[in-house]
């Protein structure tokens, strides 16, 4: 008997795997082949998704009030405006709005009270998509099986963006300018003088009927703010039908009958009076999304032409990656049966025994009646 | 584990003859479909090139070397020594018209239907025997233990009384390591000291990076030269 140990772990050698390689040499190029060219297929077959883009810029000036600095705390943190950016973005795209989108482009097969409803508004809400692209700029992505429906859809989803930032500005600089008229109005009393050209108040059902207006003009009645904004104007009006009869008087300040200096009270007045000038003119230029300064469309929704999902190619390659791995996966398993050969052969030259011969695999079925037979 | 799977077959058990220290002819009440499923397997496997090539080596080295009795042992259970005897046996009958002996050399109570199917017994037999190639099967086991380990240190004996009858005796043995048998079968390695020659089975399981201290250290108790080894890819 001769000792071999040092031999025991023997490996297959590179000319070994290389006539595995070259004897396979059919099925490493074939597989992948044929796998490439199922997957090739099977993209064919799959429904198509198409993708449009737009980016969008919300200036840091949205958040900011020339004139009315020292009246209202105002953000300059460039991390603080991104994350409001977000979150007023986030505000525009809210669940109501997607679901009135998927409702009006029949996006939905399933209620929404289903199982398979929940599960497709979810895939719905995902396909929509919205990233920073640089500071303050936005890309806005949105998927759909057609590309006309994805460029109409992101055209809503912008002019949905659009709408939400005005709103929410108008909203803000009406309650500052309500707020400095009030205090102008207390001052022409106290000051005794005649209450200047204010500019024209707006009530609360104008303003709403203003954005109703803004609204409509890119979407329908079931837009769900909309739906609000109406139910608003209703309550609104039966408010001020109730209110009419005893309207509010404000109360005449003490301070108009008590000796005091006229001038920084003056000062006061004029500097408001400008401010209430400079609100008003804003406000009418603000009017809609389209003419404002702080929000605009960088890249219209573009018109998809070509496939987002499946493309070809990378299922192709997919396949063709695929069947390279089963391949690979092969040629190790040839090489590890190889390796025991090449063991047995090896442990039996260190007994110092002949190797008399190999013998041939089993089928499963003959494999099944030896094993009952022994 | 062997019991489980072929309790679908009938257990087919040695003669109860006592009286003579001999080697006993195995009953062969196996029936007739499944000795014919066997033999179906059996007769397709021998018919591949490597199992034709593999017979002719070793009938080349019988010519060679002169042997008469043949063991084959393994170091595990499960190697596929049984099924070996069985393919040898067949292929040396069907394809060199070769008298063969067939002897279960594992001490077990029980024949496998495998080698037990080998038996052309007297039916098959007919007129004709000594001019053609035939099988027979025999054992050592044994319905009482005593019997059987005295039978195991008198195989040698028992195989020469045989041997003017056959051009090769083929034992079929527990393996080496004692998978399978335990305390009450034979041991492979003293079956292997009385005959002329032995041939060990290998397989993918039994061979890694420390079987060949213990393959050193199991044959290192058989004096008989080895004949050589057959692999077996399959476990």
């Amino acid at each position: 008997m001769q000792n071999g140990s040092d031999n025991s772990s023997a490996t297959v050698d590179m000319k070994q795997i290389l006539r595995i390689v070259w004897k396979q040499l059919y099925l490493i190029v074939g597989l992948p082949m044929l796998f490439g060219m199922v997957a090739f297929l099977i993209a064919g077959e799959i429904p198509p998704k198409y993708k449009s883009l737009a980016t969008v810029a919300i200036q840091a000036n949205y958040f900011q009030n020339p004139l009315l600095g020292d009246l209202v705390v105002q953000v300059a943190d460039s991390t603080e405006l991104q994350s409001q950016r977000l979150a007023l973005i986030k505000k525009a795209l809210r669940p109501e709005f997607l679901e009135f989108l998927g409702d009006t482009y029949q996006q939905f097969k399933f209620p929404r009270e289903t199982r398979l409803g929940a599960t497709e508004r979810e895939e719905f809400i995902k396909r929509i998509v919205f990233f920073p692209a640089g500071p303050g700029t936005f890309q806005i992505s949105v998927i759909a099986g057609d590309p006309q429906v994805a460029k109409l859809m992101n055209e809503d989803v912008v002019a949905q963006i659009g709408n939400t930032l005005v709103t929410d500005r108008y909203q803000n600089l009406s309650n500052i300018q309500a707020a400095v008229r009030s205090q102008l109005v207390q001052l022409s009393k106290t000051l005794e003088v005649p209450v200047p050209n204010l500019g024209q108040e707006l009530t609360q059902s104008q303003v709403i009927e203003r954005e109703i207006a803004n609204l409509s003009r890119r979407f329908t009645e079931a837009h769900p703010r909309i739906q609000e904004l109406r139910r608003q104007l209703t309550e609104v009006g039966k408010r001020v039908g109730s209110s009419a009869s005893a309207p509010e008087v404000l109360p005449v300040p003490s301070l108009a009958r008590l000796p005091f200096n006229r001038r920084p009270l003056e000062e006061v007045y004029a500097e408001l009076a400008k401010k209430l000038n400079y609100l008003n003119v804003v406000i009418s230029m603000e009017s809609e999304w389209t003419n404002v300064e702080y929000f605009n469309v960088i890249e219209s929704p573009s018109f998809p032409l070509h496939k987002f999902f499946p493309q070809k190619r990378i299922f192709f390659a997919g396949g063709v990656g695929f069947g390279g791995v089963l391949s690979l996966v092969w040629i190790v398993f040839l090489a590890a049966k190889a390796r025991r050969a090449s063991v047995v052969s090896e442990l039996s030259d260190a007994l110092g025994l002949a190797l008399l011969g190999h013998l041939p695999p089993l089928s499963a079925r003959e494999q099944t009646i030896i094993r009952r037979a022994v | 584990m062997e019991d489980e799977e072929s309790s679908s077959f009938p257990v087919v058990r040695p003669s109860r003859d006592l009286s003579k220290r001999h080697l006993l002819g195995a009953e062969t009440d196996l029936p007739q479909s499944v000795r014919t499923e066997i033999l179906g397997v059996l007769d397709t496997y021998i018919r591949k090139n490597p199992v034709k090539r593999l017979v002719d080596l070793i009938a080349r080295r019988q010519g060679e070397f002169n042997f008469r009795s043949i063991a084959v042992i393994s170091q595990e259970g499960g190697e596929g020594r049984t099924f070996f005897t069985a393919v040898l046996a067949r292929s040396l009958v069907e394809f060199l018209r070769a008298r063969v002996l067939v002897v279960d050399a594992t001490g077990s109570a029980r024949v496998p239907p495998l080698l037990a199917g080998l038996d052309y017994g007297d039916r098959d037999r007919g007129a004709e025997v000594g001019s053609l190639g035939w099988c027979e099967v025999a054992t050592i086991g044994n319905a009482e233990a005593h019997d059987r380990f005295r039978n195991e240190f008198h195989f040698g004996e028992m195989v020469k009384q045989r041997e003017p009858e056959f051009d090769l005796i083929i034992a079929d043995t527990q393996a080496l390591g004692g998978g399978g048998g335990g305390v009450s079968g034979c041991d492979a390695a003293l079956i292997a000291q009385q005959v002329d020659t032995y041939i060990l089975v290998v397989s993918d399981s039994s061979v890694d990076a420390t079987s060949q201290k213990i393959y050193s250290e199991q044959l290192s108790a058989i004096s008989t030269p080895c004949l050589g080894v057959v692999h077996n890819p399959m476990k």
